[in-house]
């Protein structure tokens, strides 16, 4: 009786495996006329399944196409931390979707495995010129195109005009010495001056922005580390210490180490724990989602203040479009869908309802939405001034590594000379 | 029991603390069901908002009908339950084998079963989604039965085999003298006296295989075949994290869970002793 | 014991399954532990020892070292003390027990990520972090503690998160073997005059011995094993105060894609795993595979 109810559970269980335990489809080739079927990954902030605004638009947006171009797209959610990852083995394996929606900077390594299409040929020059520079050459890599940039950001000084205004300042800082006199009279008790993030890949993003600013630059021609020498080392040299300077009197939360990304200030943010801090273009919409609207209006951007003798710097991240499929017929619907998603109508409408950027620069003149929002003008603005992370297959390795440098920096482990001859040791032992 | 002053103070101050420590534990899992049923513009207010002015109950609806969220649930449900059926149908065998047999490579193969434990899960991860990959089983429920048998059978066969080896030899014995054969006595006879182990091992079993995160974002990709742990990272994405949703999909994903432990509860725990420990 | 044949049917489709597919994959790892080979690049080669010595000569591989000792041997300390402490009260008394074992089977259940993230909310490190906010409010400190940018509090807390999740395991094993104790020997001791430290040291403690050497063991490479509960909680940091053996590996595979490097570490980390198994029998001398 026990083993026949045993017996029993075993067979539905075979059976309902035979049923939904189905392996992969064999990769079929498609015949004129019938319906294509377009894989497509992404992180579900990207998708129609988003359960926010932008999920009802892309679902328009989706089915749109699907309808015109008689084409049906499977979507994949793919959850992001691992993104780079699972993309990395699919393509390695030979075994990649047809379509995924990537952040940018995972676009060397991609090419470096192979399997990259480059769709160059299909995408009208005409077209490119309607987009930043940095964004074309953000999605080439060694003069071939790879991708469309899809929505970008921008990081750039969020601050309180409120609380500025309460201390006497009228106007948000715009260079180092205005920052630092800001952020100390601004901190207070319950609320720090200034937030930051200071290590992962959100603090790069961060230390690259005036690392610009002086004209710094991570890799040389041959592609090689060129952070330890001259000018850059200076520059370098300039920013941890004046980052360790807000660290050690306490105008950034020491939390600010274990910060890794920018929305891991939100908590903080939400809570009004900050008056200013360095964030990305998405955050205005994560603030006007999670505050009450009087304070959410309070908030105001403004490009990074700049070190002595810099110069307007920010950095562009975003997600760009890539397509992996091979098959003619497949691969021409492919390249369809995703200048379907990033024309200027599509794209903008994405845009405004995450909150994300366009990348086309008609976009700022022309949307209703993008040219008389005030905080979308000012990203509009300040985008020209924007640079991208180098598509180089060695750049993961130097983010890691000057993060670490700045790390040991600021706790006192090293000195600065040699944290970062550590950190270029260990780039050139992992290349 | 002796019954005397000193004794009472030191029980009700064990109970106390005990108390003391439960709730402590309870806070977490507190502030996430909480969280569950808070709006989006509720969740990092402060002063922290303990009991929500208007319960969200509408997130778990969002779940279910928006976010994919009933797939998720029967693909788990399914993998959990057939991979426990076959761990325990292979497991008991074996431990058959180890406990009523006595074999000179016994020693070893035990020792290999268990050595498998310690190999750290995240290194047979390339490995092994080539071999899926060929056996054309990627993206399929199918492949986390497998891998999830494989893991789970070495500590199943173990906690049987304890279990066994306190059922004295002779109740065997007493029926191949009537003539029954091998099979039969198994699950005829010794297989319902083993329903304690066989509880406790399929709970750890299902738990395993409900929690697991790893294998399954590797060797799955789409709907049809993503168990729960990948469903939440639906709402963890690049810009945002949803935590609201997230609560609440957590909560329901522990439901079956502690649906299954209330009933096996009794015979669960009993399961793990007879005699099994002595030493 | 009965006949010696026959006992390999029995055993068979067990072994098959397991050294399948777990014995073959890790073998392959041991192979790539020998290579170059990166996820980026297609072409690889064998490199002999080269990962092992760039492992050994790298200040990261030891002071992840010490912070996983550090982290293992203190999480099983308490989950362990722990357990036997719930198991031993809900074994006396029906009062709660149901209850008890829920909450903990909870804690045991829940999927990682979420408890990662609540807990890494609730110790944030000024009044805004959940524990802050309490101990603020009810006067305990004056001065918001910061949990999550000192390296050794933000290790505590990790502990704590680990043993909060752990314990039910424990728990569970030990009230098994605690009902196996036979209650006429508390009785006999009871009459002897042996107060309840002593019963507890001299009887319950020795004839549980065995489950709590499994118990250990088990937990112990568990443990060992840990890496997304840690990761989603600090990224190994602050300045990889936090970064456990299992992390650095995690992200020499996943962020930079070294995956022969990697396999060595993972090799390393399994035969740590046989050490600390071997220790723990060769110190109570206890034969736990009859």
């Amino acid at each position: 009786m026990v083993s026949r109810m045993f017996v029993g559970i075993f067979l539905i269980c075979l059976s309902a495996l035979l049923a939904f335990g189905g392996g992969q489809q064999e990769k079929q080739q498609t015949e004129t006329g019938e319906k294509v079927v377009l894989t497509v990954w992404a992180d579900s902030f990207f998708t129609p399944k988003w359960q926010g605004r932008q999920g009802p638009v892309l679902d328009a947006v989706w089915r749109d196409f699907e309808a015109k171009e008689n084409v049906k797209l499977e979507l994949q959610l793919v959850p992001y931390p691992d993104f780079q990852a699972k993309l990395l083995t699919a393509l390695s394996a030979g075994n990649p979707p047809d379509v995924a929606i990537a952040d940018q900077y995972w676009l060397a390594s991609m090419v470096n495995t192979g399997g990259v299409e480059d769709i160059g040929a299909a995408w009208p020059q005409r077209d490119r010129e309607d987009f930043f520079n940095w964004s074309v050459e953000g999605v080439m890599v060694e003069g071939k195109v790879y991708g469309i940039w899809y929505s970008t950001d921008a990081r750039v000084l969020y601050f309180r005009k409120d609380i500025l205004a309460e201390k006497g300042f009228m106007e948000p800082p715009k260079t180092w010495q205005e920052l630092y006199g800001a952020a100390q009279k601004l901190n207070s008790t319950d609320q720090y001056g200034l937030g930051m993030v200071l290590s992962g890949e959100g603090g790069m993003c961060t230390l690259l922005i005036d690392y610009w600013s002086l004209d710094g630059g991570l890799v040389d021609s041959k592609g090689k580390p060129a952070f330890n020498s001259g000018a850059n080392k200076e520059a370098l040299t300039k920013i941890f210490e004046f980052d360790k300077m807000l660290y050690d009197e306490k105008l950034i939360p020491s939390d600010s180490v274990t910060y890794m990304s920018e929305n891991d200030m939100n908590p903080r943010i939400f809570a009004g724990g900050y008056a200013m801090f360095f964030g990305g273009g998405w955050q205005i919409g994560n603030i006007q989602d999670n505050m009450n609207p009087q304070a959410a209006a309070q908030w105001d951007i403004h490009l990074r203040p700049q070190p002595a003798g810099g110069k307007p710097s920010s950095l562009a991240g975003g997600f760009d479009l890539n397509v992996f499929v091979s098959d003619p017929v497949k691969k021409d619907k492919a390249v369809k869908f995703i200048r379907h998603l990033s024309d200027p109508v599509n794209g903008a409408k994405f845009a405004a309802a995450s909150r994300g950027l366009p990348v086309r620069k008609s976009v700022y003149q022309t949307d209703s939405f993008f040219s008389t929002d005030p905080y979308m003008i000012k990203y509009g603005q300040i985008l020209p001034y924007a640079k991208t992370r180098p598509n180089s297959v060695i750049y993961p390795i130097i983010s890691d590594s000057v993060m670490k440098a700045m790390g040991e920096y600021i706790s006192g482990e090293k000195s600065i000379e040699q944290a970062l001859s550590d950190a270029e040791k260990r780039v050139l032992t992992q290349q | 029991m002796a019954v005397n002053k000193e004794n009472v103070l030191r029980n009700i101050f064990t109970y106390f603390l005990f108390i003391a420590v439960v709730l402590a534990a309870f806070i977490p899992i507190l502030w996430i069901i909480i969280t569950s049923l808070k709006r989006t513009i509720d969740i990092f207010s402060y002063p922290p908002v303990i009991i929500p002015v208007r319960p969200a109950f509408e997130n778990y609806l969002k779940i279910f009908k928006l976010a994919e969220m009933s797939r998720t649930f029967l693909n788990s449900i399914i993998v959990a339950t057939s991979t426990t059926v076959s761990v325990i149908l292979l497991s008991s065998l074996a431990a058959y084998g180890f406990s009523r047999f006595r074999f000179k490579e016994k020693g070893v193969l035990m020792l290999i079963l268990l050595g498998t434990q310690m190999i750290p899960a995240v290194t047979n991860i390339i490995p092994l989604y080539i071999t899926m990959l060929r056996l054309h089983l990627l993206d399929s429920l199918t492949a986390l039965l497998l891998i999830y048998a494989a893991l789970n059978i070495p500590f199943s066969v173990w906690i049987l085999k304890s279990y066994l080896d306190s059922i004295p030899i002779s109740i065997d014995e007493a029926a191949m003298i009537d003539g029954a054969n091998r099979l039969y006595i198994i699950f005829r006879i010794i297989f319902p006296l083993c329903l304690p182990g066989i509880a406790a091992a399929s709970l750890f079993v299902f738990i395993q295989c409900w929690n697991e995160f790893y294998l399954a974002l590797v060797l799955t990709s789409t709907l049809k075949s993503r168990t729960i742990p990948l469903g939440l990272f639906t709402f963890q994405a690049s810009y945002d994290i949803q935590w609201n949703l997230l609560s609440a999909a957590s909560v329901v994903a522990m439901l079956p869970i502690i649906l299954l432990f209330i009933i096996l509860q009794e015979s669960f725990v009993s399961g793990l002793t007879k005699g099994a420990f002595k030493g | 014991m009965i006949k010696r044949k026959g006992h390999l049917l029995f055993l068979l489709p067990a072994l098959m399954a397991v050294l399948l597919l777990t014995l073959y994959p890790s073998l392959y790892a041991v192979f790539l532990s020998f290579t170059n080979k990166s996820l980026i690049n297609p072409d690889y080669s064998l490199v002999g020892l080269k990962n092992y010595l760039e492992l050994f000569s790298s200040g990261e591989f030891w002071s992840s070292l010490k912070v996983t000792i550090i982290y293992v041997v203190i999480t099983i300390f308490f989950q362990l003390t722990a357990g036997f402490l719930l198991a031993s009260v809900t074994e006396k008394s029906r009062f709660g027990r149901k209850l008890v074992r829920t909450v903990v089977l909870i804690s045991w259940v829940i999927p990682e990520v979420i408890v990662a993230l609540t807990f890494k909310w609730m110790f944030i490190g000024d009044k805004y972090g959940l524990v802050n906010a309490f101990l603020l409010q009810t006067g305990l400190v004056r001065e918001s503690i910061k949990w999550l940018s000192r390296g050794n509090l933000t290790l505590l807390v990790a502990i704590g998160m680990t043993v909060w999740r752990g314990t039910a395991f424990s728990m569970i094993m030990q009230a098994a073997g605690l009902q196996s104790v036979p209650k006429e020997l508390y009785e006999a001791v009871e009459i002897d005059g042996a107060n309840n430290l002593q019963r507890t040291l001299f009887v319950t403690l020795p004839l549980i011995s065995s489950t709590l050497l499994i118990n250990l063991i088990i937990i112990s490479i568990a443990t060992f094993n840990v890496m997304s509960l840690v990761y989603a909680f600090s990224g190994g940091g602050p300045f990889r105060a936090t970064e456990i053996i299992s992390i650095y590996m995690y992200k020499s595979a996943f962020k930079f894609f070294r995956f022969g490097f990697a396999s060595s570490i993972s090799i390393v980390m399994f035969l740590l795993n046989i050490l600390f198994t071997l220790t723990y029998i060769k110190i109570t001398k206890r034969e736990f595979i009859t």
